[in-house]
């Protein structure tokens, strides 16, 4: 069972600023643009208890500045696009931590990445993702709409 | 004759490279990357380490998209020298200038494959000098030299079959052990990459910290070290242009 995770930022983020400021300085006219952390756990079990033991990993999420939304509950809005973006190399050292130290051992398998969240409206989107958010020669991307 | 070393927010390497510059005879100033004005008048270019722009969305990424850059590979195309470190590095491959062979960018820089040391790498590595016939090696004469890395991001991959076999001699520096053998090791980077040029061989992207590795007291030793002969080499190359 997969469960799809983004942890967003409740303080200015200023990743997503510098990245929206380079987008227009590139004449992309992306209104809006938000960042997540996004991390796909495969999970044996209940995924509503998944679901609540994750989102309690400080680890993961830091109650005092991120909020957490599942994707399989609330995913895009009208107008906005979604990209995942995520490295090739495995995050062994965190699922390590999860499962062994954490005691979250239901999990199979996880893949971790960015995911960038933007008003969509006339951009090409496919130009702005290889132009800035990822690199072709190492990154994979996912392009999720509403 | 003088360099520019331009300085992105986020770079922390300006001063010891214009340092280690000066040291080795050739005039460098620090340029802060949003005074482009006159950076036409400069012989050639450093684009230092450090954390430009913090890293946001990937290594060198935001800084490969600044306008100064644009001024830099109009500069290059002119034959003049450019030398990016690490991040500079990170740079110059995120904005296509190496290997050159292409407009659009056929490299990455990937976070490193180590499985005894995950994320940030720091430490002295050796690397083997494959070609002298560029603007930074021609004053080499030890064919493996040591020098600090200091990146978690530095693993050179291409998703073109075999680009890097075909690199030939624009693959300057590899990484290597005592005896001259390729080591994939160390960042998990392929066939040990470890620096590429362009095929005119005046621009080069690498991710070893020559001016770390310049004079001899950075390892206990007396003199100058045989990196700062890269910076030597800059001096002979910007010399014989005229």
């Amino acid at each position: 069972m997969k469960v799809e995770m983004a942890v967003g930022l409740k303080i200015p983020d200023t990743t997503a600023r510098t990245a929206l400021q380079t987008m227009r300085k590139l004449g992309h006219k992306v209104e809006a643009l938000k960042r997540y952390d996004y991390y796909m756990f495969d999970v044996d079990g209940s995924k509503k208890g998944f679901k609540q033991a994750v989102s309690d990993v400080d680890v993961l999420v830091n109650a005092n500045k991120n909020f957490v939304r599942f994707l399989d509950e609330k995913r895009l809005r009208k107008g906005e696009t979604g990209i995942i973006v995520q490295d090739d190399a495995e995050p062994e050292a965190l699922l390590h931590t999860l499962r062994e130290r954490l005691g979250l051992d239901m999990i199979k398998h996880l893949e971790k990445g960015t995911l960038w969240v933007m008003d969509s409206k006339g951009v090409k989107i496919k130009n702005l993702i290889y132009e800035l958010l990822a690199n072709p020669h190492y990154q994979q991307v996912k392009i999720l709409r509403e | 004759m003088k360099v520019a070393v331009i300085q992105f927010p986020g770079t922390n390497c300006e001063r010891e490279t214009a340092y280690a510059l000066r040291k080795c005879r050739l005039p460098a100033d620090i340029i802060r990357w949003n005074k482009n004005e006159g950076l036409e008048k400069y012989d050639g270019y450093v684009l230092p380490g450090g954390w430009s722009y913090e890293d946001r969305i990937r290594a060198g990424i935001i800084a490969a998209r600044d306008p100064i850059m644009q001024v830099i590979k109009e500069q290059a195309a002119l034959g003049k020298p450019v030398l990016g470190i690490c991040n500079g590095c990170q740079m110059l491959v995120e904005n296509g200038l190496v290997p050159g062979w292409k407009k659009e960018v056929q490299l990455g820089v990937a976070p490193n494959i180590n499985q005894a040391m995950p994320g940030f790498y720091c430490r002295w590595v050796l690397v083997r000098v494959n070609s002298r016939k560029t603007a930074f090696t021609s004053q080499l004469r030890k064919m493996i030299i040591p020098m600090p890395i200091a990146h978690a991001e530095g693993r050179f991959v291409s998703k073109e079959k075999g680009l890097f076999e075909r690199l030939g001699k624009q693959l300057v520096f590899q990484y290597c052990n005592r005896v001259g053998e390729i080591d994939e090791t160390v960042n998990g980077s392929a066939l040990g990459a470890a620096g590429i040029c362009n095929p005119e061989g005046n621009v080069l992207a690498m991710m070893p910290h020559p001016e770390r590795a310049t004079f001899g007291f950075q390892l206990g030793r007396p003199g100058l070290l045989p990196a700062s002969k890269i910076f030597v080499s800059m001096r002979k190359y910007i010399e014989g242009r005229g």
